[in-house]
C-alpha cells in the first residue's frame, strides 16, 4: 500500500475514524494492528520478519538494561546488531557480496560457486532495522531506558507513516509519544493537512512527472541527448528524487500530526546549500544523523587526529552508500560523498573555518551573487553524484557502467548543441516548483498561523495542482527499495 | 476592498463585457478578420471556411467566459462570506478551499464548452492533444452553414481512410463533414462520441469499422474523456464492466465529477509540451519492429471472439438506434486491416463481424452497409502500417465516399425514425 494510492486514502479514513474516539491504550493497539495491516498489504509473509526483529530487539534491550556485567551487556548488544545486520545481509547484500567476491577471486584462479538466493527484498527493511537497532544501542549507552511494554515498542518500529521509508525516528523521540496520551491540537492537524498536500505535490506532481522523463531517458541504451540536454536528464532526476523522498517524508509527518505525533524533519533545502557538510544536514537528515551518531562517532569521529577523521568520514559515507542499495554504483556514490566531505573539510581547515559551520548569511548583492554561484556549483557536484545513484537503479543489458560512461561523455562533450527546449522547459518548470518548496520550506509549519483566506487560497491551489498535474499511477517511492 | 465594492466591480466587469460585445462585437470581428482572417483559415486547415464568423464566435465565447469568470468569482466570494458567518472559525478555511475548488471546476466545465478555450491549447498540427483537436472540431459543428451535415466517427483508421478535406472540397456547399475520430476508438466509444455531440442536425454518420473495433483487451482512451455518470446504467446493461480497464473507467467518472481533472491531459500538453507528455507513445513507437509481418504476429493476439466483442456488438445496436433517433443515416464502411495482419486473424472472427453487420443492416434500413466488394480494393502496398493506409489510398477511398454521399443525397434517403 503506497501513500499515493486510492486504497491508502480509504485505509487512512478508516484508521482516523477509529482512532479519534479511542482511549490512549486502545489507540496504540489499533495503530499497531493498522500498521501491520499496512505492511502486510504489500506482502503478508514479511510480517513475521518485522515481528521477529521487533521482539528480538525488545528482549535484547531488556536484557542489556537488566545486566550489569559489561561483557554480557556487550554480548546482548552484539546479538541485536548481528541479527539486524544478518537479516539485512541475507535479504539485501548476500547476492551482491557473493557475486563481487566471485568476480574478485576468479582472476586469481579461485572459482567459488556461491548459491544465488532468489529473495524478494522486503520493503523498508533498511529503515526498520536501523530504527530498531538504534534502540538497543541507545539502551546500551544508557541514553534511554528499555521499555517494558512490548506493544509500545512494536508500534514504535512499525508505525505506518514512517515504516517503509522513514524518517528514521529515534526511540528517545518517538517512544515517549507512544507511551503518553496524545493531545490532538487543531493547529497541528491543520499543519498536518498542509504537509500532506505539500507532500503529494512533491510526489505526484514533481517526482512522478519528472520520473516519466527520467525513466524514459535511462531506458535508452545510451544517453539520448548530449551536452546540456544530458545535464537536463540529471537535473530532472535530482528533482525527482528530492520530490519523491521529501514528499514521502512530508506525507509521513503530516499523517503523524493528524494522530497527535510529531516525526522529525527529514529534509530542509538540500539544493540551496553550498557545501557537502551542509547538504547532509539538509538531505535525509534522519539517516545522516543516524550514521553520525552510531557509526561515525563509534568509529572515533574526529577525536583521533586528522587522517582518522578522513578515514571515518569515508567509511561512514561508504556504508551510507551501501545502505541505499547493494550495488557497486551505490558504493561509489557513498565514496563520492565521503570524498566531497573530506575535500570540504580540508578546504575548511585550510581556510581556518570549522567544516560544520552553517552557510553564512550573505550581505549585499556581491555576497548574494557569491552565494548563488557556490550553490549553483555545488548543485552540479551533487548532480554528478545523482548520476551514479540513478545508474545503480538501471536494469538493462548494458549495465550501469555503460550508462554512467555514456552520460559523462555526453555531459562533458562541449560542442555546439541544439538545445531541446521541449524537454528543458518542462524540467525547468517542475524543478522551479521543487526549488520553491525548498525555499519556502521553513514556512511550512506556520500554516496554522495564516489567515483563513490565505489558507483557503493555498489549499485550493494545491488541490488544483494535484488534480491537473498529478500522476496517479501509484508509482512506488524510490526509497521503498532501500 | 469592501465586500460591496467587490460585488459592484464584478457585476460591472461582466455587464461591461456584454455591452461591449453587443455594441462592438461585429465591428471588432470584421477588423480582426481583415488583419488575421487569412492566418485563421491557414491554421484551421479546412475546418472552417468563414474566418469572420469564426472570429466573431470566438469573441462571443471570450465574453461569455469573462462573464462566467466574474460571476463564479462573485459566487465564491458570497460563499466565503456565508461560510465565515455560519461555520466555526476552525472550519472556515477548509470549506472556503473546497468551495474555491468547486468554483474552479465550474469554470473548467464552462470553458470546455467553448472553442476559444480549446484554441488556446492548440499547439499546431501534429502536436496538439487529441482531445483538444476533437473539442475544437466538436465545437465547430454548431457553426456550420451547409444545408446538410455529416460526421465521421471511429478510430484513427477512419481518419486514415477518409479525408474530410476532400469531402468538404467536393461537397462542402451542400454537405459539410466534420471528422470526429479518437485514437483507438471502438464501437462503444463511438456511442459515447455520438452522445457527446452538440444538439445539431446531423444527416449522415459515417464510420469505418474493421476487426480492430471488436477485439478483446481494448486500450481505448475514449472512456477516460467521454464517460459520464449518466452513461453508467447503459454501460453496465451492455456488459461493459467486465471488459474495460478500471483506470480508464475511474478516470472517466472522476473527469465527469471534476471537469478540471478531465482537462488535465490537454492542459499539461499545453503547459509542459507534447514531447514530455508523449514519452510512453514514443517508447511504444520505438518498440515497434520495422518488419510488418513480425509486428503482425504480436498484434494479432487480441483478435479473437471474447466478452468485449459481445459488448461492442451490443453497443453497435444502441449506436445505430441513436443515429436513427437523431434522424441521421448511418453509413458503415465494413473495412479491413492490412492484408498482412488480416491473413493472420482467425477467418471466423471476420465472418462473425460481417454476419453481425449484415444482420443489422437487414433489420434497419437506416443503415447503409458498404461491403469490401463495393469499396476500392486495398492491398498491402496501400498501407503505411498494419491498420493505416497511405495518402494516395486515402484520396481514392475519400473519392469513393464522396460518390456514396452524392448518391445518397440524390436519392434523398431519409433517416427512418424508429424503423425496424
Amino acid at each position: 500500500m503506497v501513500f499515493n494510492s486510492l486504497i491508502f486514502l480509504v485505509f487512512l479514513a478508516v484508521v482516523l475514524t477509529l482512532y479519534y474516539p479511542l482511549n490512549h491504550r486502545s489507540q496504540n493497539l489499533m495503530l499497531l494492528a493498522a500498521s501491520y495491516f499496512f505492511y502486510g498489504w504489500w506482502d503478508y509473509r514479511f510480517l513475521s520478519l518485522l515481528l521477529f526483529t521487533s521482539l528480538f530487539d525488545y528482549v535484547c534491550a531488556l536484557k542489556i538494561e537488566a545486566e550489569n556485567r559489561p561483557a554480557r551487556r556487550k554480548l546482548f548488544l552484539a546479538s541485536s546488531i548481528f541479527v539486524n545486520m544478518g537479516v539485512l545481509g541475507i535479504f539485501k547484500y548476500y547476492n551482491f557480496f557473493a557475486a563481487t567476491l566471485r568476480s574478485a577471486l576468479e582472476p586469481m584462479g579461485v572459482h567459488l560457486d556461491f548459491p544465488t538466493l532468489h529473495l524478494i527484498l522486503p520493503i523498508g527493511l533498511s529503515f526498520y532495522t536501523f530504527l530498531s537497532m538504534s534502540y538497543t544501542i541507545d539502551v546500551y549507552r544508557k541514553e534511554i531506558p528499555a521499555t517494558r511494554n512490548a506493544l509500545d515498542f512494536m508500534l514504535y518500529v512499525a508505525y505506518f507513516p514512517h515504516l517503509v521509508a522513514g524518517p528514521i525516528v529515534r526511540a528517545s523521540y518517538l517512544l515517549p509519544q507512544i507511551q503518553r496520551p496524545r493531545v490532538i491540537k487543531a493547529p497541528e492537524v491543520e499543519n498536518g493537512i498542509w504537509l500532506i498536500l505539500i507532500g503529494y505535490i512533491k510526489k505526484v506532481v514533481i517526482a512522478d512527472r519528472l520520473g516519466q522523463f527520467v525513466d524514459w531517458s535511462f531506458a535508452q541504451p545510451a544517453a539520448p541527448f548530449d551536452n546540456l540536454n544530458a545535464w537536463v536528464v540529471i537535473y530532472a532526476f535530482a528533482f525527482q528524487i528530492y520530490g519523491d523522498f521529501a514528499g514521502y517524508s512530508d506525507i509521513a509527518r503530516g499523517l503523524a500530526k493528524l494522530m497527535g505525533f510529531e516525526l522529525v524533519v527529514n529534509f530542509r533545502a538540500p539544493y540551496l546549500v553550498s557545501n557537502p557538510a551542509a547538504f547532509w544536514r539538509h538531505w535525509h537528515i534522519s539517516l545522516s544523523t543516524w550514521l553520525r551518531d552510531y557509526l561515525y562517532i563509534s568509529l572515533g569521529g574526529n577525536r583521533h587526529g586528522r587522517w582518522k577523521t578522513y578515514r571515518n568520514l569515508m567509511l561512514t559515507m561508504l556504508l551510507g552508500g551501501l545502505w541505499h542499495g547493494a550495488g557497486l554504483a551505490f558504493v561509489l556514490w557513498g565514496l563520492y560523498q565521503g570524498l566531497l566531505l573530506v575535500v570540504h573539510r580540508l578546504w575548511s581547515e585550510f581556510r581556518g573555518s570549522p567544516a560544520h559551520s552553517a552557510d553564512p548569511h550573505p550581505s549585499g548583492w556581491l555576497g548574494w551573487f557569491k552565494m548563488f554561484l557556490l550553490v549553483a556549483v555545488f548543485f552540479h557536484i551533487t548532480c554528478l553524484g545523482w548520476l551514479l545513484f540513478r545508474a545503480g537503479g538501471v536494469r538493462h543489458g548494458e549495465g550501469e557502467w555503460a550508462v554512467v560512461r555514456s552520460y559523462l561523455r555526453a555531459m562533458f562533450r562541449f560542442q555546439g548543441t541544439h538545445l531541446l527546449l521541449n524537454f528543458i522547459i518542462p524540467v525547468a518548470m517542475l524543478g522551479a516548483l521543487g526549488l520553491f518548496f525548498q525555499w519556502r520550506n521553513w514556512k511550512m509549519n506556520e500554516f496554522s498561523q495564516w489567515s483563513s483566506s490565505k489558507k483557503a487560497l493555498a489549499v485550493t491551489t494545491a488541490l488544483a495542482l494535484i488534480t491537473v498535474m498529478g500522476v496517479f499511477q501509484g508509482a512506488q517511492f524510490i526509497y521503498f527499495q532501500f | 476592498m469592501g465586500s460591496r465594492k467587490l460585488i459592484i466591480l464584478m457585476a460591472g466587469v461582466s455587464a461591461a463585457a456584454l455591452v461591449l460585445y453587443a455594441v462592438l462585437g461585429r465591428t471588432l470581428a470584421g477588423a480582426l478578420d481583415v488583419r488575421f482572417g487569412h492566418r485563421v483559415l491557414q491554421m484551421a486547415a479546412g475546418k472552417t471556411t468563414d474566418s469572420r464568423m469564426f472570429i466573431q464566435m470566438r469573441l462571443r465565447e471570450a465574453v461569455f467566459l469573462l462573464t462566467a469568470a466574474a460571476l463564479i468569482a462573485l459566487a465564491q466570494f458570497l460563499a466565503a462570506c456565508w461560510i465565515n458567518r455560519r461555520t466555526p472559525p476552525r472550519l472556515v478555511w477548509i470549506l472556503s478551499a473546497l468551495s474555491g475548488f468547486v468554483c474552479l471546476n465550474a469554470f473548467a466545465l464552462l470553458a470546455a464548452h467553448t472553442v476559444v478555450f480549446w484554441c488556446l491549447l492548440f499547439t499546431g498540427t501534429g502536436t496538439t492533444h487529441n482531445y483538444t483537436q476533437y473539442r475544437i472540431k466538436w465545437g465547430l459543428t454548431r457553426e456550420m452553414q451547409a444545408p446538410k451535415q455529416a460526421v465521421l466517427f471511429g478510430s484513427s483508421q477512419t481518419r486514415a481512410e477518409i479525408d474530410e478535406g476532400i469531402l468538404n472540397e467536393r461537397l462542402g456547399t451542400r454537405l459539410w463533414t466534420t471528422e470526429l475520430h479518437f485514437p483507438g476508438n471502438q464501437v462503444y466509444d463511438m456511442l459515447l462520441n455520438l452522445e457527446d455531440l452538440p444538439p445539431v442536425k446531423v444527416d449522415y454518420v459515417i464510420c469505418y469499422l474493421s476487426e480492430g473495433n471488436f477485439i478483446v483487451g481494448p486500450q481505448t482512451e475514449s472512456i477516460k474523456f467521454f464517460l459520464n455518470f449518466r452513461n453508467l446504467p447503459e454501460f453496465y446493461s451492455l456488459g461493459g464492466a467486465f471488459t474495460h480497464p478500471n483506470r480508464s473507467f475511474a478516470y472517466g467518472l472522476l473527469g465527469n465529477a471534476l471537469p478540471l481533472f478531465r482537462l488535465r491531459d490537454p492542459l499539461l500538453d499545453r503547459i509542459l509540451g507534447s514531447s514530455i507528455m508523449n514519452l510512453s507513445q514514443e517508447e511504444w513507437n520505438q518498440s515497434l519492429v520495422p518488419d510488418l509481418a513480425t509486428r503482425a504476429r504480436t498484434a494479432v493476439v487480441p483478435y479473437y471472439f471474447g466478452p468485449n466483442t459481445v459488448f461492442q456488438k451490443k453497443a453497435f445496436c444502441v449506436f445505430a438506434a441513436r443515429c436513427r433517433e437523431r434522424h441521421a443515416v448511418l453509413i458503415v464502411c465494413c473495412g479491413q486491416l492490412n492484408p498482412i495482419l488480416g491473413r493472420m486473424v482467425d477467418p471466423s472472427f471476420r465472418a462473425g463481424m460481417l454476419a453481425f453487420l449484415r444482420g443489422q443492416a437487414a433489420q434497419d434500413t437506416n443503415i447503409v452497409l458498404l461491403e469490401q466488394a463495393q469499396m476500392p480494393a486495398q492491398t498491402e502496398k496501400d498501407y503505411d502500417d498494419l491498420t493505416h493506409v497511405n495518402t494516395a489510398t486515402q484520396a481514392r477511398f475519400s473519392d469513393f465516399i464522396v460518390g456514396v454521399l452524392e448518391n445518397l443525397m440524390q436519392t434523398n434517403l431519409p433517416a427512418k425514425h424508429g424503423a425496424h
